[in-house]
């Protein structure tokens, strides 16, 4: 079963979803993730296509990472 | 006598007539002072609730909206705040507006030294190097604009322990003064300087400085609206002028809805005492008397008149929670952030409904025990006068055991 991402949430209503994809993020260029406080703050305002933008990550590109990590993206 | 008593329903009662005079033909010219008069001292929020109100008693809406023209009348450009709810980052010379504009310049000014760039990655000629110069010597004003992010704003969001954002922005800001600095000198002396790496590091300043705007354009000043209270805001506008602003000659001056608490009382009929005496149920006092007493008592006191209206706060050793002056005469709602301003409007409205008395609260603020306390201020016959608002840090209280029975000699 694919676990389905609407990439309209917030970072951090989605990685409260699911857990693992902090360091799936982090591992595509999101470095601040992990940075304490940085979640709880600044992740309920970010969304994965803001974070994309603004670190130049191509968001295709993104989806298709997610995508083979079994997730299925909703827009 | 009924505008002594309830000044709500006195200006209910006067807004109905100057509906009725318009409805009857006469002109806006002609109500104009009434209405100015009428509204002196209130808010915008509290006319359209008037409006609202008169609505609800099954006055027509087109007649209401006759008061539309005199509205635009008496404001002239403020009518948008009364019908049209404007975010408050949009109004002119608050601190984010402030920001946002100065994004824009710097963001055309971006685009002027891209241009430069190439010009200059073509032929460094002598001209196309002193275009460059100048572009980035006009770019260093981003450190005002980078100043007054890091100490007026980001101290508040250490406040409400948005740590994480600000250490990160804050490196990456003096990273980008640091590239604007290397590119300056390098311009300044330009000898024997590789041309196409001087292009390709001030194209990477270029970049960082608008990746800095995207960053504080979607996480910073949403992240910040929904936390800092108006009050902060004000704070902040006012530590502004002091750092100065980024290519703009000077902001406008930003002026949050505020009431003189003193004209208020003194259209409720009363006046000040000045230096007489004031009789108490048992005994008098001066008022200076008062003024010191209350400045003693152990603990801090904010009193919110009957209408949500900041009127007064005790000015003791050691406040708990800092206020300051600037928030006499506003509105009580305003002075709270966006995002717990539904329980303070729960608590304020519960006590003026006569729903509760009190509504106490404690919590753990470093090794201080703070316990604050709201109570409906009601008159002998009970009628609601406000609400006051007791902080106490009760540590040292709790820490009493035993007993003590003689004074210490220190």
């Amino acid at each position: 079963m694919s676990k389905a991402i609407d990439l309209s949430k917030s970072v951090y209503d989605i990685c409260k979803e699911y857990p693992e994809m902090i360091g799936i993020l982090k591992e595509m260029g999101f470095e601040n993730i992990s940075a304490p406080g940085m979640l709880n703050t600044a992740g309920r305002i970010m969304t994965i296509p803001k974070g994309a933008a603004m670190k130049g990550i191509e968001l295709q590109k993104l989806k298709e990472i997610l995508a083979a990590k079994g997730f299925s993206i909703k827009e | 006598m009924s505008e002594v008593i309830n000044n709500r329903e006195y200006r209910q009662k006067i807004l109905k007539e100057l509906i009725s005079e318009l409805h009857s033909g006469k002109s806006v010219d002609e109500v104009k002072e009434r209405f100015a008069k009428l509204i002196e001292g209130v808010s915008p929020t509290e006319i359209s609730e008037m409006e609202h109100s008169l609505m609800m008693d099954g006055m027509p809406v087109e007649e209401v909206q006759r008061l539309c023209d005199v509205h635009a009348a008496v404001f002239k450009d403020s009518i948008e705040e009364i019908h049209r709810p404007q975010k408050p980052e949009d109004v002119p010379g608050h601190p984010v507006h402030t920001f946002k504009l100065e994004n824009k310049k710097i963001e055309s000014l971006i685009d002027k030294i891209r241009a430069d760039i190439e010009k200059f990655r073509s032929q460094d000629t002598h001209e196309n190097i002193q275009n460059l110069r100048n572009d980035f010597e006009k770019l260093w004003e981003i450190d005002k604009h980078y100043l007054r992010k890091e100490n007026l704003l980001f101290p508040f969001m250490e406040k409400y322990q948005i740590t994480a954002p600000p250490k990160v922005m804050w490196g990456v800001d003096d990273e980008i003064r640091d590239a604007i600095k290397v590119v300056r000198a390098i311009l300044s002396d330009y000898s024997n300087v590789n041309k196409e790496q001087l292009a390709d590091k001030a194209e990477e300043t270029a970049v960082r400085v608008k990746e800095m705007i995207f960053k504080e354009e979607n996480i910073l000043f949403p992240m910040v609206m929904e936390t800092l209270s108006e009050d902060e805001w004000f704070i902040i506008e006012e530590g502004s002028s002091e750092i100065g602003y980024s290519l703009l000659e000077n902001a406008v001056k930003w002026k949050p809805v505020k009431i003189s608490v003193e004209k208020k009382v003194e259209s409720a009929g009363e006046e000040p005492s000045n230096n007489g005496y004031i009789k108490f149920d048992a005994g008098i006092m001066s008022p200076n008397e008062i003024n010191a007493i209350l400045n003693t008592l152990p603990l801090d006191m904010t009193f919110v008149d009957k209408d949500g209206i900041v009127k007064y706060f005790t000015q003791g050793k050691e406040r708990i929670f800092a206020r300051t002056k600037a928030i006499i005469g506003r509105e009580v709602k305003n002075c709270h952030p966006p995002a717990s301003v539904h329980i303070v409007e729960k608590i304020v409205e519960d006590l003026s409904s006569g729903k509760k008395d009190n509504e106490d609260f404690w919590i753990k603020m470093g090794d201080k025990f703070v316990y604050i306390r709201y109570f409906a201020v009601r008159n002998a016959k009970g009628e609601y006068l406000g609400t006051i608002e007791v902080t106490q840090d009760i540590k040292p209280i709790q820490d009493i055991t035993g007993e003590k029975r003689l004074a210490s000699s220190t």
